[in-house]
């Protein structure tokens, strides 16, 4: 049925009413068109037109209609041929738009629709023929042109049940054609009366649509890709672009940065000013000259961290705008080594010019790389010398090239040998005074090919002055000590010689005398002899003393408990014959001579029987030790006669005795030096706590790690 | 065992106090061997080689040698006595002044026979020559041809 027929069909009693209730309709259709319509199918010229057609003639009618309320039914005639002149128009209006357009009231039947409708759906069935049949019957029969017919369906069906206006839903069709589907409900006064299909052919702009995408999509990711950071701003300095490696670079998502102000997210606070003034400055030239040279720039990250990066920038036009498009290099990391570098060269060079040495830097051939004020003074000459040779360098002082020649053959030494070279230059300065200068050439080497030479040069005119003087000392010293050892032996030997005699002679003569000595010749003899007897322990004391420190004997193991054992069954007489204790606690193994530490406990504890008072019955010596650090702290403790505080130093000097001869007490003044030379020895320390009237402990310290 | 007066002692001893001593001590201990006495090195060698003035010199049956002698060294004339296929049989007792423990070292490394320090008391001195002469003279056999 299309709207000519409803006209026509419309039977007399209720002729106005349904005329107008079908004009209603139309205009109610034209209404909601007008506004539910999507845009660009306003913008439609044929829709255009039906719309203003529509809307005229309804106008007329119902102005028509009202003026004509009265006489009710009397120009029904004149209406109608107006209202089917409209529908004329009406229908040739909708078959002459480019969309399919479907009408269906709100029973579900088909109003009306156009060739194009039916040219989609791909049917036979005439436009005639359509009218009055169920949409939901056709979209079955039909539907399978967007493939799974089902599915077409249901959205249908989805659609009807909310009676809601739904566009732009998007339809492939078997031929790969491209539709976009509109559905308007038509409402009166609340009332449900029917809705419109419109099917577009979008299928080119779609394709249009798609390769767009498709270019900026393979754009994009040509960008993204890129391995420079690619920033795009536009003429305000806007970004509009950022791709992944400037969110690496600068910290910001794509999502923070975009639309805002480039300046605001990469220039450090400090330059921000100047450089907004002069982005602004730049922004307002007519002739915007962009600089694509390389230029190295401070700039900031996200966390505000100083970044040093390299841009170059490019201007581009693109829909009549223009844009600058910067590629943008992180060479923070690179200027940080670049910055440490110099920092470490400037290091390395004040330490080498303030070096008290000669130092020079050669490559292969010998030509000075770099030069210390102490081997060459003059600033001039050590900037001239650079690139040069020793050859050119006595050519221009006007020197023989002796030198040169020397240096020269010295420096292919170092080169051919992979291994420093060192000599003693004998210089002689303006006053004629002698320097020795120490010198090497070090082959600095770099994958086992040598890189540089060193050259240093050291003034050891000090140093061999000393050296020679303690080379002649040394000497002095050997004859010393060979005297000395000569000497010892005529002690020995020579000296006790005479003393043998004298005291044997005498022994002799008493004996030959025999009956006709008197006491006191006897008494006088015996002067005599006891004198040979003390200077012959003298000479025994001086020799064991002389003896100390020969190198006759190796630092062992020493266990002082066997040592102390066999002093003590030395002493075993005195000991007994003087009611003396002697307690000895058990002692460490220790590193020393052995010779010498018997020496010295024997010499202690013997001075401890020794210098016992007389006014006790008791007697006691007691040997022991503590460990201190890194030492064995001995002690030999008597309760005898005690020293006086003053004598506490003197008495490890050679022959200082405390003692005179009485009650035989006397020792020869060498047993303690003896002492104190062997501790020393071991570079120890000996000392002594006393208290006279009380005692004596006698200290030796000794570390534990000797030899 | 011979008796102790057919003996045949060589004393190479250059100070004569020593020699008093040595011959005082014999007496005062009623010993009599035949005792020679030279005063050097070299005599001692010539001595015991018969060379010039020693053509008829007996060979020793023992030697007491001093180490510090003029010309040449006790060492050297024990050295000569080592050598000697005629001689080296003959005991050689060192004598010294001093214990030098290079000297008794060396001599006993050359085959000395005993080293006697002389003793600085005169009866010690004594006791030293009677020891010296129960051993030698009384309790071993010398190589007496």
């Amino acid at each position: 049925m299309d709207i000519v027929q409803i006209a026509n069909n419309i039977d007399d009693q209720n002729k106005s009413n349904r005329i107008f209730n079908h004009m209603k309709f139309q205009k109610l259709l034209e209404k909601q068109i007008n506004e539910l319509l999507p845009e660009h199918l306003r913008n439609e010229p044929a829709m255009l037109k039906f719309l203003e057609a529509v809307n005229e003639s309804y106008q007329d009618i119902e102005n028509k209609l009202t003026e004509e309320e009265g006489p009710a039914g009397k120009n029904d005639k004149d209406i109608l041929s107006k209202i089917i002149f409209r529908e004329k128009i009406f229908n040739s209006v909708i078959n002459n738009l480019k969309n399919g357009v479907l009408l269906v009231n709100e029973a579900g039947e088909i109003i009306d629709c156009n060739d194009n409708f039916l040219d989609i759906f791909n049917t036979t069935i005439k436009r005639e023929d359509i009218k009055g049949q169920y949409e939901k019957d056709f979209f079955i029969e039909n539907g399978s042109i967007f493939g799974d017919t089902k599915s077409f369906i249901s959205g249908v069906e989805k659609i009807l049940e909310k009676k809601i206006p739904h566009f732009d839903e998007i339809f492939r069709t078997e031929k790969n054609e491209f539709y976009e589907r509109d559905f308007s409900p038509i409402y009166y006064k609340g009332d449900y009366l029917g809705h419109l299909w419109i099917y577009t052919d979008i299928t080119k702009k779609k394709r249009e649509q798609d390769s767009i995408v498709q270019n900026e999509f393979t754009q994009r990711q040509i960008l993204n890709s890129a391995i420079d950071a690619i920033i795009i701003v536009n003429e305000e300095g806007v970004i509009e672009f950022w791709n992944p490696q400037a969110e690496k670079i600068f910290g910001w998502k794509f999502n923070e940065v975009y639309d805002k102000f480039l300046s605001e997210n990469i220039t450090p606070v400090s330059i921000k000013e100047p450089n907004d003034k002069g982005v602004k400055k730049y922004l307002t030239k007519t002739n915007k000259n962009i600089n694509a040279d390389l230029n190295e720039i401070v700039s900031t990250n996200k966390e505000g961290a100083k970044i040093y990066i390299q841009i170059s920038t490019i201007s581009i036009k693109y829909h009549e705008r223009d844009y600058y498009c910067s590629f943008i290099r992180d060479i923070t990391i690179k200027r940080n080594y670049e910055n440490e570098l110099t920092k470490q060269k400037k290091f390395t060079e004040d330490v080498l010019n303030h070096l008290p040495a000669d130092i020079a830097v050669f490559d292969r051939n010998h030509n000075y790389l770099f030069v210390n004020p102490m081997a060459i003074k003059s600033k001039e000459t050590r900037e001239w010398i650079i690139g040069k040779n020793d050859f050119e360098y006595c050519e221009m002082k006007g020197l023989n090239n002796q030198s040169a020649v020397e240096r020269r053959g010295l420096f292919n030494k170092a080169i051919s040998t992979k291994k420093t070279v060192q000599w003693i230059d004998e210089v002689v300065n303006k006053n004629n005074d002698k320097f020795y200068i120490l010198r090497n050439f070090y082959p600095y080497e770099e994958d086992g090919e040598i890189k540089y030479i060193f050259g240093y040069g050291i003034d050891i005119t000090e140093m061999r002055s000393v050296q020679l003087k303690l080379n002649e000392t040394l000497l002095d010293l050997k004859n010393i000590n060979e005297e000395l050892e000569q000497f010892a032996y005529i002690i020995s030997h020579d000296l006790q010689e005479p003393l043998r005699m004298v005291k044997s002679f005498l022994q002799l003569l008493e004996k030959k005398l025999g009956n006709s000595l008197d006491d006191t010749d006897k008494r006088y003899i015996n002067f005599a002899v006891n004198g040979a007897d003390r200077m012959k322990k003298h000479i025994q004391d001086l020799l064991e003393y002389s003896r100390i420190g020969k190198k006759t004997e190796e630092v062992d193991d020493v266990n002082c408990n066997e040592i102390l054992q066999e002093i003590n069954t030395i002493f075993q007489l005195k000991i007994r014959e003087t009611n003396t204790t002697l307690t000895i606690h058990p002692l460490p193994v220790i590193k020393a001579l052995r010779s010498g530490m018997y020496h010295l406990f024997q010499n202690l504890i013997a001075n401890a029987i020794k210098f016992q008072r007389n006014d006790i019955e008791q007697h006691t010596v007691e040997v022991g030790y503590t460990e201190v650090v890194n030492s064995w702290q001995f002690y030999v403790r008597d309760n005898g006669l005690g020293i006086e505080p003053k004598y506490f130093e003197r008495i490890f000097i050679l022959f200082q005795r405390l003692e005179n001869g009485k009650e035989g007490k006397a020792g020869t003044g060498i047993g303690l030096a003896v002492c104190k030379k062997i501790v020393e020895q071991l570079n120890g320390k000996i000392w002594v706590e006393s208290e006279v009237g009380k005692g004596s402990t006698f200290y030796f310290k000794i570390p534990k790690h000797n030899g | 065992m011979g008796k102790i007066k057919d003996i045949e002692m060589l004393l190479v001893e250059d100070n004569d106090a020593d020699v008093i001593l040595i011959q005082e001590s014999l007496s005062q201990l009623s010993l009599h061997p035949i005792l020679t006495r030279v005063d050097n090195g070299e005599a001692a060698i010539n001595y015991v080689s018969k060379k010039y003035e020693y053509a008829d010199a007996k060979t020793p049956n023992v030697i007491l040698l001093d180490i510090n002698l003029p010309k040449q060294s006790g060492i050297e004339v024990l050295k000569f006595i080592r050598s000697n296929e005629s001689l080296k049989h003959i005991p050689v007792i060192m004598l010294s002044t001093s214990g030098i423990k290079k000297d008794i070292i060396q001599s006993y490394a050359l085959g000395a026979n005993s080293y006697l320090i002389k003793p600085m008391d005169f009866n010690e001195f004594m006791a030293c020559i009677k020891m010296f002469s129960d051993y030698w003279f009384n309790t071993i056999s010398l190589p007496i041809l």
